[in-house]
């Protein structure tokens, strides 16, 4: 055997062995399937609940629950029956009932093969979203600038978690769509939604007289909001809410913790003095709200009501879940690798399984503002 | 030459298992071997020792052992992955080791994916292995001590040496520079990257998996002695080492990893008039980077993960000449040091500052007791957080030989270690990083104890112990994917502290005959963690190499030798169960992770064989080592990682069935 002919066979005999040496893994460890509930109790006039199991690693869909007991029980009204859901899709059974306020529930699921599951959960209490004031109000930071205008929110008590949302109407359909981004001076609220973007005030120049009250009596007309300025008519940059540019913008919702009773951190923004119409402690939200559709026709009230905050009490479980839910949903649905070694648990409060029985208690209160000089 | 290429040319015939013997000069150095293992001055369950024909003897896929290869295989010691050079003793982790060259630690001491050690073998005297009843001038460690002592260089004339294997190509030189001084000088360096060429040139589909494979891997040794007059000498030795790796595992995504060290040591011995001194002064840096480069869900993504550290220490060493069965040995030390970590790994901040002294009595009776008891004092400063603390370390160990052939043996330590290796890094990530203890993340330590018995009747002897351990401040990093984002200044926030339990039952049988050597290693252990406040509740989980069974045997015939190690395998993070949120606006995949350390990885099953042939040639003694690696080609994961493209977990075996070859010549 010459010694090339050595090598060749050598190299080869190498190569064949170092085949094989990577293998999938679904790293499955074994563990048991759990019965997953996804519950939100509200005031309105239909629950639905969602029941499923879970997938095991490696499984590209879990074994259908075919049929389920599921108890709803009003703990604090024991003469009220027990009621029970009833399958109306694949995964989803529904129940005709209204959350009541304040009361305590008790929920129920019985999978065949499985351990029974069940969580508690109290609905909050009823809360408004008041709009506090309108008029002129002295900013007490000397550093910003006075506002003339504006709109300030007061909650009448503090949730355990307050979820602010916006809807407006869309301008071509006509439809109501989720304002897509909020912000609010409220002190504590969650930064888990922050969308990296900052409020600008949604800036407009403002051409027109306005209305003004002279000795003829009311006179002007109507302003006009513009882009951009435009060539040969004065005019004025004109912002909403001024006061909340530079906050972040926080996407599809606002989800606040209460701090404590008496919204600590808001004495060093507007606190009303007593003996105006109002009197306490309030804030401001603003977002990508079309307040300038309220100017081209002079029915301000009704164009004005086409947008509107809805302000909706969590119970404390629901809140978890649903800080824990978004920042999983937005980490994973990014394109950030390091997300694949994380190994945190969404929060859950149903006993023996995974998922929520949550309760959310909600209001709508119209959005107000003005696009003010800065 | 011809010799050797003759023994290649039978290379494929002995993978079938056939091999042919020579009538050449070759001397059986199992007989050798076996003699330094067995004449060991202290050879007890907590203490092992072993000559550098021993080390180069154990069944290796480089060809030939080295010490990393050695330790492996003995009671009480549970392996990394299979094939890298982690070791676990007692439930300790790998960073409560100490890896030490001359007494001085090296941090990274793995070489060549782990294969072996940074330490070329041709400049070991011996190495030994000690697992409790510490002696006092080392410290800062809770698990065991795997000293290596390096050759002084020859004086009397100059000799050469090749070496030549698998994976590495090394060549060491040594010779007297006039009366009093001499110097020896090692370099290797790896082809394994050309290799990979080759192999992937011949057959690019069976390697499809890893692409762009490149290595740069070397390290470089030198001792110089001078025998200042009759009391006293110096030697300055250093020591540099470099492992890079790059890879490609699919399109647009790279993988990088490599660590390094430098060390510097300057020794002094002097003979006193009663006692003999010490002194010793090194500058030992450590670095080590993983990378990945990977596109995910349609990002580019750049994860980068490097931990580094600069130590510079100061000792002096007093051990009085032996008057009486009592000796009292007394010693301090004194070191500062630095670390970084985190994605820039750029030192920064200030440092730490770690001082000992000991105290070491020893008392012994000729074949009736060896008696060692070690007081230490630690004065630690962590510089950065301000946090001072005084902890003391003590060591009991025993040797009572009730009658001639059987003895009594025990150690208990309670230890201390003041740098900290963090636990829970993502998984794929073997970067080890390195961290001081402070005020978030307090000393480590461990209380453990020993208690067994050894037993010699002529060829046969045997030990059997068991031990228990108990560990606090571990440290747990919980927070992974920070790991890639936060500075070294954020890591005390992203890090849990908890404790470590281990205890087990070891055993160790060996028989010398004259031509048959054969020895097994048996460990029967369990080691948890617990405690920890977000992992799992605080309850207990498996630590990450607690494997329940670890049987090792070795067996060697004149030339032949056969190596078999089955393991339990060990515990990574288990994947979890998923379900989908149906609520309005959360709709996503959920995952559900019931735990750490959940998913059970295969058992670990190696057989090696091997041959070993020295013969002279009219200038040199050649040592022609052929052997098989994996014979039975099971697969033992070495590492997993993720496949950003498939969006799956894969499991990498870094030996398959393979055969390795390895040749020393010397002039």
């Amino acid at each position: 055997m010459t010694r090339n002919l050595y090598l060749k066979r050598l190299v080869l005999i190498l190569a064949i062995v170092l085949s094989g040496c990577v293998r999938d893994t679904t790293l499955d460890p074994g563990v048991e399937r759990k019965v997953v509930v996804e519950f939100v109790l509200t005031e309105d006039s239909v629950q639905n609940l969602y029941l499923f199991l879970t997938k095991e690693p490696g499984e590209l869909a879990a074994p259908a629950i075919q049929d389920a007991e599921i108890k709803f029980i009003n703990v604090s009204n024991r003469s009220e029956p027990e009621h029970l859901f009833a399958k109306v899709a694949d995964n989803q059974w529904s129940l005709d009932y209204s959350g009541i306020p304040g009361d305590e529930y008790r929920l129920e699921v019985k999978v065949d093969g499985y351990d029974l599951v069940w969580a508690e959960q109290k609905m909050p209490e009823k809360m408004k979203l008041v709009r506090a004031a309108t008029e002129a109000v002295i900013n007490p930071q000397p550093l910003l600038p006075y506002m003339k205008y504006g709109a300030y929110y007061n909650i009448d008590f503090i949730p355990d978690y307050l979820m602010i949302r916006g809807t407006k109407r869309d301008k071509e359909t006509g439809e109501f769509i989720p304002v897509e981004e909020l912000c609010t001076d409220y002190p504590g609220v969650e930064e888990i939604n922050v969308t990296g973007r900052f409020y600008d005030g949604n800036p407009k120049w403002r051409t027109g007289i306005g209305w003004h009250w002279s000795e003829i009596g009311w006179e002007g007309a109507d302003y006009v909001y513009h882009d951009s300025p435009v060539d040969g008519d004065d005019g004025v940059w004109t912002y909403m809410f001024p006061n909340l540019i530079g906050s972040n913008l926080h996407e599809g919702f606002l989800l606040i913790r209460r701090v404590d009773d008496n919204h600590a951190g808001l004495e060093k923004l507007y606190d009303f003095p007593i003996g105006e119409s109002f009197h306490g402690k309030a804030f401001c939200i603003s977002g990508s709200f079309y307040m300038n559709q309220a100017y081209p026709s002079s029915d301000y009230t009704q164009v004005l009501f086409h947008e509107y905050l809805i302000a909706s009490s969590l119970s404390p479980d629901y809140g978890l879940f649903l800080k824990d839910a978004w920042q999983f949903k937005k980490t994973h649905e990014g394109g950030d690798l390091s997300s694949i070694y994380l190994r945190d648990n969404i929060y859950s409060n149903i006993q023996g399984g995974l998922g929520i029985f949550g309760a959310m208690v909600s209001s709508m209160t119209p959005f107000d503002g003005y696009y003010q000089e800065k | 030459m011809k010799i050797i290429l003759r023994l290649l040319s039978l290379f494929p015939l002995f993978l079938s298992g056939l091999a042919l013997a020579q009538e050449t000069t070759w001397t059986d150095t199992l007989r050798a071997a076996v003699k330094t293992d067995t004449r060991s001055v202290m050879r007890t369950i907590n203490k092992l020792e072993s000559g550098a024909d021993v080390l180069r003897g154990v069944v290796s896929p480089m060809g030939e052992g080295d010490p990393i290869r050695w330790s492996q295989g003995l009671p009480g010691v549970s392996t990394g992955a299979d094939g890298s050079s982690a070791m676990y003793v007692h439930g300790g982790n790998m960073g409560n080791n100490l890896f030490s060259l001359d007494g001085v630690p090296v941090y990274g001491y793995s070489h060549i994916l782990g294969l072996t050690t940074t330490v070329p073998s041709g400049v070991i005297e011996n190495a030994s292995l000690s697992k409790g009843g510490f002696e006092g001038r080392y410290g800062n460690f809770t698990a065991a001590h795997l000293n290596i002592t390096t050759r002084d260089p020859a004086t009397d004339r100059i000799h050469a040496e090749g070496t030549l294997n698998n994976f590495l190509a090394g060549a060491n030189v040594e010779a007297p520079l006039g009366q009093d001084k001499s110097f020896i000088a090692s370099a290797r360096i790896s082809p394994i990257g050309l290799e990979y060429k080759a192999f992937s040139s011949l057959l690019p589909a069976r390697l499809a998996a890893f692409q762009d494979f490149r290595a740069g891997v070397g390290d470089v040794y030198g001792k110089f002695n001078w025998t200042i007059d009759s009391r006293s000498s110096l030697s300055a030795s250093t020591l540099l080492s470099l492992d890079q790796y790059g890879f490609t595992t699919g399109e647009g995504s790279r993988d990088a990893l490599g660590w390094n060290n430098e060390i510097a040591i300057l020794q002094y011995h002097r003979i006193l008039d009663r006692t003999d001194m010490d002194a010793e002064a090194y500058v030992n840096r450590y670095g080590s980077m993983q990378r990945q480069e990977k596109n995910y869900h349609g990002t580019d993504n750049i994860l980068t993960l490097n931990s580094s550290m600069l130590e510079a220490a100061l000792s002096s060493d007093f051990s009085p000449r032996r008057s009486s069965s009592w000796k009292l040995d007394y010693g301090f030390k004194a070191r500062y040091a630095r670390f970084a970590m985190g994605p820039a790994g750029a030192h920064n901040g200030k440092g730490v500052m770690l001082l000992s002294s000991y105290a070491q009595a020893t008392r012994d009776i000729p074949e009736k007791l060896h008696l060692q008891a070690v007081m230490r004092g630690n004065y630690f400063w962590n510089m950065a957080d301000g946090m001072m603390n005084l902890r003391p370390d003590a060591s009991l160990s025993f040797k009572w030989n009730l009658v001639r052939s059987f003895a009594l043996e025990g150690s208990a330590d309670y230890v201390h270690q003041f740098y900290h290796t963090l636990e829970g890094l993502p998984l794929g990530w073997s970067t080890d990083v390195i961290v001081p203890s402070g005020r978030t993340a307090p000393p480590e330590y461990s209380l453990q104890g020993n208690l067994g018995f050894s037993l010699a009747l002529g060829r046969h002897t045997a030990s059997l112990g068991g031990y228990y351990k108990r560990m606090g401040n571990l440290v747990y990093y919980k927070y992974a994917q920070s790991l890639f984002t936060d500075a070294f200044a954020g890591w005390e926030r992203s890090v849990d502290i908890g404790f470590g339990n281990s205890y087990g039952g070891e055993f160790l049988y060996e028989y010398l005959g004259r031509d048959l050597y054969f020895r097994t290693a048996y460990t029967l252990s369990k080691t948890d963690r617990e405690g920890f406040a977000t992992i799992c509740d605080g309850g207990k989980f498996h630590a990450r190499f607690d494997r329940r069974h670890i049987l090792n045997m070795q067996g060697r015939w004149k030339g032949f030798s056969l190596a078999m190690t089955l393991q339990s395998g060990h515990w990574e993070n288990g994947a979890p169960l998923t379900y989908h949120i149906y609520l309005p606006g959360l709709e996503t995949e959920a995952e559900y992770y019931e735990g750490v350390n959940n998913f059970h990885m295969p058992t670990v099953f190696r057989l090696d064989v091997g041959y070993e042939r020295k013969f002279r040639t009219k200038r040199a003694k050649h040592t022609v080592n052929l052997g098989v690696c994996n014979v039975t080609n099971h697969f033992n994961p070495f590492m997993l990682y993720y496949d950003a493209q498939a969006e799956g977990w894969k499991m990498l075996a870094l030996l398959p069935v393979m055969p390795n070859f390895s040749w020393r010549v010397a002039f």
